[in-house]
């Protein structure tokens, strides 16, 4: 904690902070649905973040992690009536236990085969729950998960107390998220990043700091899970890999400007289907068109454009670049 | 039972190899993963099925023509999502998110230009079954698996045989050297493209021909097949994807005979992890990434 660079969050912080404000001020249900999605797909992109943009390791099965997180809310709700803290956390405890085995068996290999397997796992866990007739009801899903209730306080259907516990807990994320950035953990997995055998010749234990980075993400990428599961009262095998790839292009943008990059970038993406709802059956492609558009340009151009203007850390940008190929 | 199993293992890993040389072909080339394949895939069966029943062409002229084209699609990817990123030096790995904004792409406007719907698919041959050593075989299944051995074979003719094989090789190795030997290294970039893509479109033929029906959706699942496939022979090494897909296709068959249909791609994945702890550079793979 001695670290000279650990300093009170600047004032970019707070640009996000004003987004997540927002929407309280228009009393529209449809905004702070949105407005809610888009703080969940917050705290995944913090998560993948925190994997690779600190860590370096390319993740591509986040969305199983995370549907393991919806799912095992879900079921602790339903079939053991478990209240809401309990099955909230352990959503987020069973994906990073997950989330830990895994890690023991794939952290010792590098970059993309890593990636690969996490994508394995990833398909696993979709197809099990797909399959698995008598506990997840396949295809059907799992409806009628109870609301939250928190202190005698039972949620209502409508989406502003949702909000709220979904501000705090993604200034929860962030803020762990900007102490691990700034603490001597954080250092450790940024020298990992970039080189993992100078890493180790300067003392680092890769394996567990890496094993660590990854469990800390899984355990909140399970957490938006089960949060997602309270807030839909709904969960079906819907966590393919198009889920990841979305969360990869959001963590792609916002690596630009580091955490509140990764805030506004998952913004960006949650609101703009919304926004392009009147195209009706061309969104979809619009929205590919928009990927390969924002990965292009949004990295180059707008990258050095941003990077001047705001002064974020030099080197961000250029290591997750270089993330999955400097691993060795 | 097992003879007949194993026989529709070898069958459907001749269509997982088939995709997977794809996916090996330009991993070797580019270090990139091709999330577009499946869609190139589908867009071959759909582009052939529209030319027999809309255009009424002949089977062969139809299948010929939506091959060459499903080529020149895979050049359009390359030149949309790929070609900048080589330009800026960017780094190949985020080609995995641009080449699937192209497949979004593709699939979306298949969707709204086809419709969704499945439709039968216009097997020009009539299906003869007959036994051989006590497995049920039709000749449409050893068709497909012949012309997949043989597309197959071809390929490895290729970039082992010609010169533009080995200019192949050399970018591969390295592309800086290759440039300056005097090898157009973007030519060849789209000439891989050109190729994965009718190695995308054959398949593509073939499968709705073996199944008998063709939908907008059937690049899903398969793409991701053929990718894993590939990376279990060892990625980027031609007979290793072939090798992966086969030994997919098989472990396929038999899990869902002995086991259980559903977890049949339980296994196959878990299979796939196996390998790679095993083997991280898979089956026949050189280099360690």
């Amino acid at each position: 904690m001695n670290n000279p660079k650990l300093k009170w969050p600047s004032v970019w912080l707070f640009l996000p902070i004003v987004l997540i404000i927002l929407p309280f001020f228009f009393h529209n249900q449809y905004i702070l649905q949105i407005a809610n999605l888009s703080s969940i797909y917050i705290i995944l992109n913090l998560a993948m973040h925190l994997m690779m943009g600190e860590a370096g390791l390319i993740n591509l099965g986040q969305a199983g992690f995370y549907g393991l997180g919806a799912y095992a809310a879900a079921l602790l709700a339903l079939e053991f009536n478990l209240p809401f803290p309990i099955t909230f956390l352990a959503g987020g405890l069973i994906s990073a236990f997950v989330g830990f085995v895994v890690a023991l068996f794939s952290m010792k290999l590098k970059g993309l085969y890593f990636a690969l397997i996490s994508l394995s796992v990833a398909e696993i866990i979709r197809i099990i729950t797909l399959v698995w007739m008598d506990v997840t009801r396949g295809p059907m899903g799992l409806p009628g998960i109870p609301r939250p209730k928190l202190f005698g306080y039972s949620f209502p259907s409508n989406n502003e107390p949702y909000f709220i516990l979904m501000v705090i807990l993604v200034l929860i994320t962030y803020l762990t998220m900007y102490w691990i950035q700034h603490s001597n953990f954080g250092l450790a997995l940024n020298t990992i990043r970039d080189s993992e055998h100078a890493a180790a010749s300067l003392g680092i234990n890769v394996f567990w700091n890496k094993t660590i980075a990854f469990v800390i993400g899984c355990f909140f990428t399970g957490l938006a899970g089960s949060f997602y599961a309270h807030f839909f009262t709904y969960v079906g095998p819907t966590f393919g890999w198009h889920q990841t790839m979305l969360v990869l292009t959001m963590s792609m943008l916002g690596a630009l400007a580091g955490l509140p990059g990764a805030v506004m970038a998952a913004i960006l993406l949650t609101t703009l289907p919304e926004i392009l709802r009147p195209l009706a059956m061309y969104r979809q492609v619009f929205y590919g068109v928009l990927l390969i558009v924002l990965i292009i340009y949004g990295q180059s151009y707008l990258g050095q454009r941003l990077k001047r203007r705001l002064k974020v850390d030099r080197l961000q940008t250029q290591d997750l670049q270089k993330g999955g190929q400097n691993n060795g | 039972m097992f003879i007949q199993q194993l026989f529709n293992g070898i069958m459907q890993g001749g269509l997982y190899a088939l995709l997977a040389v794809g996916f090996a072909l330009l991993f070797g080339v580019l270090r990139l993963i091709n999330f577009s394949h499946g869609s190139v895939f589908m867009l071959g069966a759909y582009l052939t099925y529209i030319f027999i029943t809309n255009l009424h062409f002949p089977f062969l002229l139809a299948g010929l023509i939506s091959i060459i084209l499903s080529g020149f699609v895979g050049i359009v990817v390359e030149r949309i999502s790929v070609a900048p990123l080589r330009k800026r030096k960017m780094p190949f790995w985020l080609g995995m998110i641009t080449t699937f904004g192209m497949a979004l792409i593709i699939e979306n406007l298949s969707v709204t230009i086809f419709g969704g719907s499945y439709r039968s698919f216009p097997t020009p041959i009539k299906m003869v079954g007959f036994e051989i050593l006590g497995a049920h075989v039709t000749n449409i299944q050893l068709l497909t698996l012949g012309v997949a051995m043989l597309l197959m074979i071809l390929l490895v003719l290729f970039t082992q045989y010609t010169w533009l094989g080995r200019a192949f090789r050399a970018v591969s190795q390295s592309e800086d050297t290759s440039s300056l030997m005097g090898i157009n290294a973007n030519l060849i970039v789209a000439l891989g493209f050109f190729i994965s893509g009718v190695l995308a479109g054959s398949a593509g033929i073939l499968v709705a021909m073996y199944q008998n029906i063709v939908s907008v959706n059937m690049g899903l699942g398969v793409g991701l097949k053929g990718f894993f496939a590939s990376v279990m022979g060892g990625i980027g090494s031609i007979p290793g994807a072939v090798l992966g897909g086969f030994l997919l296709g098989i472990i396929e068959s038999l899990t869902s005979a002995y086991i259980s249909a559903d977890l049949k791609n339980v296994i196959s994945f878990t299979a796939l992890i196996l390998v790679l702890m095993w083997r991280p550079m898979g089956l026949l793979g050189k280099e360690q990434l």
